[in-house]
């Protein structure tokens, strides 16, 4: 398996779950983990982690609910080949624009131009394409 | 002069003489490799095995003085207290110097845990060989004299004799048993209950080389302790050169790990540690951490791997451990 990193900063507000979900999902949007591909299991993320079980276990059961990965008892956690949801309901696209919104303002608020946050989310889009 | 007692205090005197020098860490801290090659660091070392030798000094002027050996162990023991006394000092002072990024844990998905194929076997062949010695000494019950062996000193002479007891003609075996037990504990916990490692690091090489070595004394004292399980059966002691074969092969094979597990740990490696610096308790020499699954880690002081008594398997193999330990008190008294 590629040397992708992955890390935890326990005093982050961040619940540790979530950090470990949202570095799993930019290396899958981006195309580095690919179908059929297998992680690591729960007890051994969670022992080269350094972290509870139920953190990993956790991080794995939201990455399987979005539809990346197959993880069931006894079984190697592996990458789905991910059908590409429709952004068709209404609600799902308010929720994204809403937290889009909160991150600019954030972003602004740290001092960064209108250029740069601009600049910024088109490289990040950019740098998703798959 | 008790020369034993000597020799033991200049053993453990001599290991914690070079502790500090055979990690990474300063005195059990993470620092930068600049802080750890600085003079001031060097300067605490030196601070320390200065007042260590001293202690190593009077604590053998005390050994030559004692008119009884009831003295020793206590002699002995205070001089390890001493030693981890002035680590915890060091301890505290090196604590400035401390990475302040312990809070943020990091692993690779390309990392790697030791691989020992059929490592299984070292672990089965022993038992094997042990089951098959009681098998062997139940069939020939009769034959077993009523007053046997059951020990003898270095040069392979009878020094204690037993009545013919169950108890003492399996005893032996069934400490075997535990004993290896315990060691494919370990073993095991090296291979499957440690951090993984960048492949082809030193990290990587000592965690293969330590459960290697397990598995090797495994085997070793699996074959000693089938053939000494049979010499309530012999009419003859073993022959002195026998003993002297399974210890010295015993001692050479430790000692060839040892020196090669010190270069090992003295060469820079930024596998992922993981380990926050507050887990670490007395002095840095205990690691106790309820949220780490990891069984064992890497020590920060010394070299080798350490329990992490957190785990909800490390008092199990606690009880384990005072099992062996007690079971030949009980056995042979």
């Amino acid at each position: 398996m590629r040397d992708l990193v992955l890390s935890v900063d326990l005093s982050s507000p961040t619940p540790a779950y979530r950090q470990i979900v949202d570095q799993f999902r930019n290396y899958l949007v981006e195309g580095q983990l690919r179908p059929g591909e297998v992680l690591p299991g729960v007890r051994r993320l969670a022992i080269d982690l350094g972290v509870h079980f139920n953190t990993v276990a956790e991080a794995y059961r939201t990455l399987a609910q979005e539809g990346w990965l197959e993880v069931s008892q006894g079984k190697a956690v592996r990458v789905l080949d991910r059908a590409e949801p429709q952004p068709d309901q209404v609600d799902v696209e308010q929720n994204f624009r809403q937290r889009l919104r909160n991150l600019v303002a954030e972003m602004r608020g740290h001092g960064l131009s209108v250029e740069a946050v601009s600049r910024e989310l088109r490289a990040a889009a950019e740098g998703m394409k798959s | 002069m008790n020369w034993i007692a000597m020799g033991v205090l200049l053993f453990a005197g001599g290991i914690f003489h070079f502790l500090p020098q055979m990690s990474r860490k300063l005195f059990g801290v993470r620092v930068s490799a600049a802080v750890r090659q600085s003079e001031e660091a060097k300067g605490m070392v030196r601070r320390y095995q200065r007042a260590n030798q001293w202690a190593i000094f009077f604590t053998a002027f005390a050994i030559g003085q004692v008119t009884t050996d009831r003295w020793l162990p206590w002699l002995l023991g205070a001089q390890i207290a001493v030693a981890m006394a002035l680590m915890i000092r060091m301890r505290q002072q090196a604590l400035r110097f401390a990475l302040p990024s312990d809070r943020i844990h990091t692993t690779s998905l390309g990392l790697k845990a030791p691989e020992i194929p059929y490592a299984w076997l070292a672990t089965a062949i022993p038992v094997l060989l042990i089951a098959g010695t009681a098998l062997y000494l139940s069939r020939h019950w009769d034959q077993i004299p009523q007053r046997f062996p059951i020990h003898y000193n270095l040069w392979g002479e009878a020094d204690r004799w037993g009545q013919k007891s169950e108890k003492l003609v399996y005893g032996l075996l069934i400490f075997g048993v535990l004993l290896e037990g315990l060691l494919g504990f370990l073993a095991y916990g090296l291979i499957t209950g440690t951090r993984r490692v960048r492949p082809g690091s030193p990290s990587l090489k000592m965690l293969t080389a330590n459960a290697i070595l397990l598995l090797l004394i495994q085997l070793h004292l699996g074959v000693l302790i089938a053939y000494m399980g049979l010499q309530p059966l012999m009419a003859h002691s073993p022959a002195g050169w026998v003993i002297a074969l399974f210890i010295g092969v015993l001692f050479a094979l430790i000692a060839a790990f040892v020196i090669y597990l010190v270069k090992l740990q003295a060469a820079p490696d930024d596998s992922p540690d993981n380990t926050p610096d507050a887990a670490w308790r007395w002095g840095g020499m205990v690691y106790f951490n309820r949220e780490d699954p990891a069984l064992l880690v890497e020590r920060r002081l010394g070299i080798g791997y350490t329990l992490n008594f957190g785990h909800a398997l490390s008092w199990p193999f606690i009880g384990l451990v005072s099992l062996v330990t007690l079971l030949p008190i009980y056995l042979f008294r």
